[in-house]
């Protein structure tokens, strides 16, 4: 049996996170809550809040428009987010950062905006195991161009299926798009690798980095991926504000997503002239405070240390992986060998709604479902699934208490 | 005991449903789903035209206990009760689960105040109507 080493990251992150110190309240009594859905979204720091705070206490304006203290003020700060960003990724240039909502939005985007890259007879390649947000605008793209949408298939272990891909490699693959982390299976997919070969056929490679950015020390430039795609919410930022990163070159040449104010340089009746990038992809008025809000984020996470969390997060994956193998008739989804925070799992005779319902009793929070990946569930003949997922705040005490609440779930439905 | 949802009783009707049988000859379109989670139901009544009489309900479909347990109750509940009572029934079932009505008289059948928990549970209160909502379409067919 491995002997898992129970380290500590720093014990003072827990205090960080006011949420992390909330009791709930069940059958009168007061329990601590115990959250393990960090894939859905995560906790935020006291920082990110108070950064949130004081900017609309102190510094609301609109940015890139104002001559006044206040506009120059957030537009200097919207800014260096970007830069805080371009800096977290590796990325060659602020300007091939664009802020969006989110991945979803990120990945619409790239999907619009790389329509005239796909003709008819083309093929996009995308996984099987995707996320929704992966999948859909991909469809809609294939269907409007008529080009067809392939995907990568995956095995038992829920790793990627690449052999036949590379040795028979098929050159009506103009776009690829695959994510780096899969929020079913935990697997992180050789991202490196899928690029470099994509690459050598010149086709483009989109990355959707919603379960990677928050867990691994992301290099862009390494990757050599066209695009990327992050959410902030799943990175101690709030929610509505991600971006998605796109090399310069193909920014540059690319039309805009949504028109508007802010997207263009000048404006007559009949025409316009689109505005330089980052801007021509940030149509209207964007979350100014969200995305000073991720720059805080970012620096907290940078402060941590990305590879320190990383390997936080891995022994303690570990340690609930081999804890919760040993219990009878519990079964995980998802045996990669390079995998991140996310285990995937159900129990004989148990149905996954019912594990959450009472672990939720039990102050637990998990998630049960289809986890936006209804296709995934299809192959693996699943309805839905129970998931937990860590964080480096997450501690090995929470998990010999979920474990002890799943023999106990056992024992109740047996 | 763990919780008032899942009390003896609904443990009881999950692991022993009543009324459940193999539907497979039903197709797809007469599958009833949450898209919610995925789970599924099929129903079959027993229907006496004559005396507009439902003499028996039967399901198949795998779910959670708190879908189990409110269908395998349902059949039990409908059965030998007229068409149009039960429509009623069915009405005031949904309605006490979303907090918009009293508890309805299901025949003096008491499992069913198992489910009064539920209420304040919004998204499991569809695993538990599934069913219901469900024998509601297919009573419209007959
Ligand atoms: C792999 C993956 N991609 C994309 C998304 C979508 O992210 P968002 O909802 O923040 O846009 C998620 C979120 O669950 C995800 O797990």
């Amino acid at each position: 049996m491995k002997i898992i080493e129970k380290t500590q990251l720093s014990t003072n992150v827990r205090m960080d996170f006011p949420i992390l110190q909330r009791k709930l309240v069940r059958n009168n009594d007061e329990i601590p809550l115990i959250y393990l859905d960090n894939a859905a979204t995560t906790q935020k720091p006291q920082v990110v809040i108070n950064r949130i705070a004081h900017f609309y206490t102190y510094q609301n304006a609109n940015v890139h428009r104002a001559v006044h203290q206040l506009g120059e003020e957030a537009t200097a700060d919207y800014e260096n987010a970007r830069r805080l960003v371009q800096k977290f990724i590796g990325a060659a240039f602020p300007e091939e950062i664009v802020f969006t909502r989110g991945t979803t939005e990120a990945l619409n985007m790239t999907a619009h905006v790389l329509g005239q890259f796909v003709k008819a007879g083309d093929t996009i390649l995308i996984s099987a195991m995707e996320h929704h947000s992966n999948l859909v605008p991909w469809q809609i793209l294939a269907e409007k161009n008529k080009a067809s949408l392939r995907f990568i298939p995956f095995d038992e272990n829920g790793e990627l299926i690449l052999d036949d891909l590379f040795n028979n490699w098929d050159d009506s693959i103009k776009i690829l798009s695959v994510t780096h982390g899969s929020n079913v299976f935990g697997t992180i997919n050789p991202i490196t690798e899928i690029t470099r070969k994509a690459h050598e056929h010149g086709c483009i490679v989109v990355v959707d980095g919603a379960q990677s950015a928050p867990h691994l020390k992301i290099d862009v430039q390494e990757i050599g991926c066209d695009f990327y795609a992050v959410s902030g919410h799943k990175m101690c930022a709030p929610t509505g504000i991600g971006f998605l990163y796109g090399k310069k070159e193909w920014l540059e040449k690319l039309p805009p997503y949504q028109s508007g104010g802010e997207m263009i340089k000048s404006v007559w009746l009949e025409s316009s002239i689109y505005n330089d990038i980052p801007y021509r992809f940030e149509a209207g008025t964007p979350n100014i405070c969200g995305a000073i809000a991720l720059g805080e984020a970012i620096q907290y996470l940078s402060k941590i240390g990305m590879a320190k969390i990383h390997e936080y997060e891995r022994n303690l994956t570990n340690y609930a992986l081999e804890k919760m193998q040993g219990i009878k008739g519990l079964k995980i989804y998802g045996n990669a060998r390079n995998r991140s925070s996310v285990i995937s799992f159900e129990m004989e005779n148990i149905h996954p709604h019912d594990i959450a319902q009472i672990l939720d009793h039990q102050g637990i929070a998990i998630r049960a479902g289809h986890h936006c990946a209804q296709p995934v569930m299809r192959q693996l003949k699943l309805s839905s699934l129970a998931r937990v997922s860590f964080y480096f705040y997450n501690q090995f005490e929470e998990i010999d208490y979920l474990v002890k609440q799943l023999y106990k779930l056992r024992e109740f439905f047996n | 005991m763990y919780h008032d949802l899942y009390q003896e009783i609904l443990m009881d009707h999950y692991k022993n449903p009543r009324n459940k049988k193999n539907l497979d000859y039903l197709s797809d379109q007469e599958t009833h789903e949450n898209s919610l989670c995925g789970d599924s139901v099929k129903i079959e009544i027993d229907y006496d035209k004559k005396t507009g009489m439902v003499k028996s309900v039967f399901f198949d479909g795998r779910g959670c206990a708190v879908f189990t347990s409110a269908t395998s109750i349902m059949t039990e509940v409908f059965e030998n009760k007229p068409v149009e009572e039960i429509r009623k029934k069915i009405v005031e079932f949904i309605s006490w689960l979303r907090g918009e009505g009293n508890e309805p008289d299901l025949y003096g059948f008491e499992e069913i105040k198992a489910f009064e928990g539920l209420i304040q549970y919004p998204v499991r209160i569809k695993c538990a109507t599934l069913s219901w909502h469900a024998l509601e379409k297919e009573l419209g067919k007959l």
